[in-house]
């Protein structure tokens, strides 16, 4: 079977690990973080990536629905992707698990990725206060987090968690939140990549475009 | 009323501009109404430009405030919300979803225009939904929910509301980050992106009811 990975660069320290530990040979195309605040341009990111790909029989997707961020992709080949609405539940092991973990507290999820490499809580945080000052930025997160009350940062083993920890118990400190590191698990993604695509997964036919019905069934 | 000038602020975020513009327009006859769909145009400018890229959550988040800031003060200086409905608006965001800017502002701004605003709050489940259609037997409802999962509750909810049989007598709205083809998914009736729109829907909606008895 020949499969190619399309990935997102802000899992790429855990996705990087699983390919290593599952020896993993397909080759993966990575997709530039930053685009998941914009969704519609994520979708034409992924569309045109999908586009440039022929001769393979499938295509693993290393996203989750992302703002339905997938709505309208196909493809000439198979394409297969794992039933989570984000990279958050992929890394947490199961959508009950991220139901859980919310329902004990509200809780904002971080990784060293998203860190990193996306528009995150932190580098808006910084943005508004130089732009807006401490006062009114104090009463917009006081807006923005009012159901919040932890910033819970997913182990999963593929990064030096001491270091990433002083950054974020500091983030954690500045917006008022507990810091929890919760454990997460590679489980999910080395499925992504070895099978068996089961029920935790959508796979959809050659020139098939994915819908809503994919990602989460028919209506009752 | 300038227009230009109250987009302008707004698009500044310049908050004691858009407050003494509105107050200006109030002095000056403007209907405490074209003043809120002038500070809406403004935050779709803001939201617009978000989208883009040009401008950040904060901007966003501070037009908000601005914006639930001037229906603030149309209520108490613009002698609004004065008529109460007899039916209710049910308003929550959705379960396991607990963003609510959007959803606060909707609220607000209905308020201000005089309706009854059952507000449940956020993380809302499907079996509270159905309980406040049966308390309140509301005309209308609006389901809010901002991640990809809410439009799974979305459905749910609405599926609820089938089964208890109180679906038909309800129009249900829903609104943050949906769009047509999630309204067909959730069976839905009307989504909205826009609370200015939103309001000018359920205003519409409650007038063809009451055009309809006339009749």
């Amino acid at each position: 079977m020949r499969s190619v990975i399309v990935a997102c660069n802000t899992i790429s320290d855990e996705l990087n690990m699983a390919i290593r530990e599952t020896g993993c040979t397909y080759p993966v195309l990575w997709i530039e973080s930053g685009l998941h605040t914009y969704t519609n341009l994520l979708r034409k990111r992924l569309k045109k990536e999908l586009e440039q790909i022929s001769n393979v029989d499938q295509i693993l997707l290393a996203f989750g629905f992302c703002g339905n961020a997938l709505l309208g992709l196909s493809s000439s080949a198979t394409i297969i992707f794992p039933k989570v609405e984000d990279c958050i539940t992929l890394l947490l092991g199961s959508p009950e698990k991220r139901r859980k973990l919310s329902e004990e507290m509200g809780t904002y999820f971080l990784t060293k990725g998203w860190l990193d490499f996306e528009q995150n809580i932190w580098v808006e945080y910084q943005k508004s206060l130089n732009r807006l000052g401490r006062e009114k930025t104090e009463r917009i997160y006081q807006m923005l987090l009012s159901h919040y009350k932890r910033l819970g940062v997913v182990e999963t083993g593929a990064y030096d968690l001491d270091e990433f920890c002083r950054r974020s118990r500091e983030i954690a400190n500045s917006l008022n939140l507990k810091h929890h590191v919760i454990p997460g698990t590679l489980r999910y993604l080395k499925k992504l990549l070895t099978g068996p695509w089961d029920e935790e997964f959508v796979t959809v036919n050659p020139g098939e475009h994915i819908t809503l019905e994919h990602i989460y069934g028919k209506a009752v | 009323m300038n227009e230009s000038l109250l987009i302008a602020a707004m698009v500044r975020l310049d908050e004691d501009k858009v407050l003494t513009l509105a107050r200006h327009s109030l002095e000056n006859g403007i209907q405490p109404l074209n003043i809120i769909e002038q500070v809406q145009k403004g935050l779709s400018r803001v939201l617009q430009m978000y989208e883009q890229g040009i401008c950040f959550l904060s901007d966003l988040m501070m037009s908000a405030e601005i914006f639930i800031s001037v229906i603030e003060l149309l209520k108490v200086e613009g002698g609004m919300a004065k008529q109460v409905t007899t039916r209710p608006i049910v308003v929550g965001t959705v379960k396991n979803d607990i963003h609510d800017i959007g959803k606060n502002i909707m609220v607000q701004l209905l308020r201000c225009k005089g309706f009854n605003v059952i507000d449940l709050g956020v993380d809302v489940s499907p079996e509270r939904f159905v309980l406040a259609a049966a308390e309140y037997n509301p005309k209308l409802m609006f389901l809010s929910g901002l991640l990809t999962i809410s439009h799974q509750s979305m459905r749910l909810t609405i599926e609820a509301l089938e089964k208890s049989q109180l679906r038909g007598q309800i129009k249900i709205i829903i609104s943050g980050l949906v769009d047509e083809e999630v309204r067909q998914f959730v069976h839905a009736d009307y989504y909205i992106n826009d609370s200015f729109k939103g309001l000018k829907l359920c205003q519409s909606l409650l007038t063809t009811k009451k055009k309809a008895l006339i009749s």
